[in-house]
């Protein structure tokens, strides 16, 4: 692919994150006061931290972030951190770094995230192709509105739901948490065996929510599709219906949904954030909550720019993988 | 059926471009029937067309658009969609009723028999296949999959007939020109070696020049394949120079059939006289004239004859009676009160 | 003939053309229907429920579901049956104000960028894009967790708003990039007509079911974005919304205590005024785009 191409795309990659970053500085700079500096002066007021005392917390921080300095001083010694993936110490859990926190978490959400949402894009996907296509057998239709009912309840409201029939009211599953409360996060087996158990209800919340809309989507791309020229001439060449089903209807409609999937990212993962929280998972959703009922700024602040970051990532990904879809991309100005 | 062995740039000696009035008939439709069902009431797009297409002839279908001459098309390769059904007629291909086909059967047939170059070939098409897959799929789903060296042998061949390079085999559709897309899908719709080719719109949206290259290509395949071509279309100018035989179309209804030198020497139903005096032409300067009055509203169509509120001739009876479409003279057809049955013509 | 008086006869018809218009579409009228129903419950209830019953100790804690206390009481001593009533009315206000604000905003950039194109295009187009990419539920973690203490009704649905703007961005340019082309707008520009008459007098009226559409997609997305902050313990402290009630189940984990008729009134509140939008959106696509129509 042409380096054009690639370039751009990095670039709009690089814009994203910086724009995260420097709105992640400017908004809490926004209220007048620095949010850190007066979370640290209640805590002192207060009598101090859980670990450590108020006194080693502020100098850190002093340190680091030279509150007497001008403002752009600290923004440009902020965005140096923030490139290194230096986001400070807890306030709450002082003396962990919080990327080392965020670093534990982190696995747990991608695995999470990325399974589910691939599972409910490709299930849902084939689904809506197949709603759309009048030569489908006859009980799609009869799944389709139930499934796309469950698409408008929110992931994590599914979630709870789930919870408490499969977990509570029938013990099917587990009620929560990552792995086996007292056992101990290590590559062995039998534990991710037990994590995978654990991760099936998240899962399942975000891949129900998710195929509905996915289908939904995929259903009106179908249907445009269907309408254009190039299928109609299919079918006058006589082709077997599965072929145009396939290679004529589908395989065009999977771009603008790839598209579709490009965009919608931060909303999967806004919703995922919240699925962690009513598991009790111990992803990076369930650290923000953490933070959030404590205000450990630090955290909240981290989170958001390493999850603005994976986005970013991923939608580069995908943007790569669209002229591999589509032979017109690159020849084209995107 | 099509033979399996592609005997490519061989010419048929078959000659004229007027069939002989013996020819065989190779596509016989009587009586075709389709309305669309739209939330206002059912649209008789085609209302009773019946025409006889001979053995390697050039039939034109031409009308303003909405007379149903696409409707015509899609529902010989029963390509109807609802809210469009057919209602009634047949369409003997060979002395078989292809309406009456079942949908698999009918897939059969299609490109194999019969096929139909689509309006609008820029995107017919599929953009993310390369052209070559596209000739082949056809070929794979009609039982008689082709692998290797010769496969790429028939393509070239193939290729070389519309007068394309056999480096676009290689290529995807947005590579193409306007003209190289169009010799694409005729390709591709010839490749089986159908008896009736039905071309719609095929050059719409080209320029003149590459138009008139794209026609005679046309022009040229049809003749070495000995295939019957119905060409659909609203220029009459380009009816003129590539057909044998003229439909005219109005309102769902065929008006006039009759050899295209005739209907532009001596045209017969007050609306193809409209039609030809609106053409514009370098020798008679002057206004431009159109034909006036408004297109017939297919919902509810005026009782009688559909043109009688536009035609410079209108009678009573006209208001009343369907003027049926017959011999009025040796081998032209008019749908008109004006003129009497030809007695001594069967 | 009896003569009918004018008006009268109008009004008729009117009524039985709209009666037809819904039964062309049942997507939109089921739609309706349930969002009426929301509307009803938060209208008619008040005259039933005293509102005393969203406070804190207005009835003893922890009961199930009974004749005196129809959906029972949470942890900490309010009335459910209340909540649901005067709390659904809140979270509908700031889905209708974020959901108005996100279509202003979309209208005005989404106008702009498709109609005069160019740098300005790129420059709105590109802000919704990257806002788009950016998960906005953290963004506006970030804005609560600054602004916290001071949110109000009006506060959340200003900062939901925030992110409520993009996809009617989106939807709006795309239509008008279409429509750019067509007769009557290069007519109108000829005639002298300015950018911005062209644009309301001429592009407006006809993107008037996409403008609909988005409206109602702008205010599900502010909807969600709300009840997602309020779950996270964001949202107004004081005020009984459904999301803040979810937030306080799940925070004296009334799942494990079997609380169940705390957590799933509000969740069925919100499953209908969802299932609801989401049918309004299907059915004025519908009206928008025929051919997403079943055949009749």
């Amino acid at each position: 692919m042409p380096l054009g191409y690639l370039l751009r795309r990095l670039a709009v990659f690089l814009l994203i994150v910086w724009v995260a970053a420097t709105v992640n500085f400017f908004i809490p700079r926004l209220s007048g006061a620095d949010p850190v500096r007066e979370r640290l002066l209640q805590m002192a007021a207060v009598g101090g931290t859980g670990t450590g005392t108020v006194e080693e917390v502020i100098k850190s921080y002093q340190a680091k972030f030279g509150l007497d300095k001008p403002l752009w001083q600290q923004y440009l010694s902020y965005l140096w951190d923030m490139v290194r993936f230096d986001f400070g110490v807890s306030i709450t859990r002082f003396p962990n770094s919080v990327s080392g926190m965020i670093l534990d978490a982190l696995p747990w959400t991608l695995v999470l995230v990325t399974v589910a949402t691939l599972m409910a894009f490709a299930i849902g996907s084939l689904f809506g192709a197949l709603v759309a296509w009048p030569r489908a057998p006859r009980f799609i239709h009869v799944l389709a509105p139930p499934l796309l009912t469950l698409s408008a309840i929110p992931y994590y409201l599914l979630g709870l739901i789930l919870v408490y029939f499969l977990a509570f009211t029938w013990r099917l599953f587990p009620l929560g948490g990552g792995y086996r409360v007292g056992s101990e996060p290590s590559w062995s087996w039998a534990f991710i065996q037990d994590a995978a158990y654990h991760s099936i209800l998240p899962a399942l919340s975000i891949i129900l929510s998710g195929v509905g809309f996915w289908a939904l989507s995929m259903r009106g791309m179908m249907i445009t599709t269907q309408g254009e020229d190039y299928v109609t001439f299919a079918e006058a060449k006589g082709l077997r219906p599965r072929r145009i089903f396939l290679r004529y209807a589908l395989r065009n409609a999977i771009l603008p949904q790839t598209t579709a999937l490009a965009l919608a990212l931060g909303h999967v993962v806004s919703g995922a954030v919240l699925v962690e929280i009513v598991f009790g998972y111990p992803g990076v959703g369930n650290l923000l909550y953490q933070a959030i009922r404590t205000f450990d700024y630090p955290i909240i602040y981290g989170v958001t720019f390493m999850v603005i970051v994976a986005i970013g990532l991923a939608t580069l990904i995908l943007d790569l993988l669209l002229p591999v879809l589509d032979p017109r991309i690159t020849y084209q100005r995107s | 059926m099509s033979d399996t062995s592609l005997r490519l740039g061989q010419t048929r000696p078959e000659p004229a471009a007027q069939p002989r009035d013996g020819a065989e008939i190779v596509l016989d439709v009587r009586d075709l029937r389709v309305s669309y069902y739209t939330p206002r009431g059912p649209v008789r797009a085609v209302n009773g067309v019946s025409f006889a297409l001979r053995r390697g002839e050039a039939f034109g279908l031409v009308g303003e658009s909405g007379s149903g001459k696409s409707t015509i098309a899609l529902s010989l390769l029963q390509l109807i969609k609802p809210p469009g059904r057919i209602e009634g007629g047949q369409a003997l291909l060979d002395g078989k009723d292809i309406l009456s086909l079942s949908e698999e059967e009918m897939r059969r047939l299609r490109l194999a028999e019969i096929a139909l170059i689509t309006q609008g070939a820029m995107n017919s098409l599929n953009p993310v296949m390369r052209i070559r897959d596209q000739i082949v799929d056809a070929w794979k789903d009609h039982g008689e999959p082709v692998n290797g060296r010769e496969a790429e042998d028939r393509i070239r061949d193939l290729l070389r007939w519309v007068g394309l390079r056999p480096e676009v085999a290689r290529m995807y559709p947005h590579e193409l020109s306007g003209g190289m897309k169009q010799r694409a899908v005729i390709a591709i719709a010839i490749s089986m070696r159908p008896k009736v080719i039905i071309a719609d719109e095929p050059t719409s949206a080209l320029d003149v020049v590459v138009q008139r290259q794209i026609m005679q290509t046309l022009r040229r395949i049809q003749r070495d394949l000995g295939a019957a071509v119905i060409l659909i279309g609203h220029d009459m100018g380009l009816m003129a120079q590539f057909v044998d035989r003229l439909g005219v179309m109005y309102a769902g209804k065929l008006v006039e059939v009759s050899p295209v030198r005739d209907i532009f020497k001596d045209p017969l139903h007050p609306y193809t006289q409209l039609l030809i005096a609106s053409l514009p032409s370098l020798a008679r300067k002057g206004q431009l004239q159109g034909i006036p009055g408004l297109p017939p509203s297919l919902l509810s169509p005026p009782p009688g004859c559909p043109f009688h509120p536009r035609c410079p001739f209108v009678m009573e009876r006209c208001r009343v009676e369907v003027p049926p479409l017959e011999l009025k003279r040796p081998n032209r057809l008019v749908a008109c009160h004006l003129y009497e049955r030809d007695e001594g013509q069967a | 003939m009896i003569a009918v008086p004018v008006s009268l006869e109008r009004t008729h018809d009117r009524i039985g053309r709209v009666l037809r218009g819904l039964r062309t579409y049942p997507m939109l009228t089921a739609g309706l229907l349930l969002i009426v129903l929301v509307l009803l419950v938060s209208l008619i209830g008040p005259l039933f429920v005293p509102r005393e019953g969203v406070q804190v100790g207005s009835a003893p804690p922890d009961q199930r579901p009974s004749r005196e206390y129809l959906l029972g009481t949470d942890t900490v001593g309010r009335q459910i049956l209340a909540i649901i009533i005067y709390g659904t009315p809140l979270t509908l206000q700031i889905g209708l104000i974020a959901g108005a604000i996100g279509l202003g905003v979309g209208m005005v950039f989404g106008f702009v960028a498709g109609y005069y194109g160019g740098a300005l295009d790129h420059l709105f187009r590109g802000a919704a894009d990257v806002f788009l990419t950016v998960p906005g539920l953290l963004i506006l973690v970030v804005i609560a967790t600054t602004f916290k203490g001071a949110v109000s009704v009006m506060t959340q649905a200003l900062v939901v708003s925030a992110l409520a703007w993009m996809y009617p961005t989106r939807t709006i340019r795309s239509q008008v990039l279409s429509m750019r082309e067509r007769g009557y707008v290069q007519l109108a520009k000829l005639s002298g007509m300015s950018g911005p008459e062209i644009i309301v007098r001429e592009l407006m009226p006809n993107l008037l079911p996409y403008l609909a559409a988005s409206f109602v997609s702008a205010v599900s997305a502010a909807i969600l974005a709300s009840i997602g902050l309020e779950a996270l313990g964001l949202g107004p402290q004081n005020e009984p919304t459904l999301g803040m009630t979810i937030y306080w189940s799940l925070y004296y984990t009334s799942v494990l205590r079997n609380l169940w008729w705390w957590w799933a009134p509000p969740i069925v509140m919100i499953v209908i005024i969802f299932v609801g939008l989401f049918l309004i959106s299907a059915g004025l696509d519908q009206v928008a785009n025929p051919r997403l129509r079943r055949a009749a």
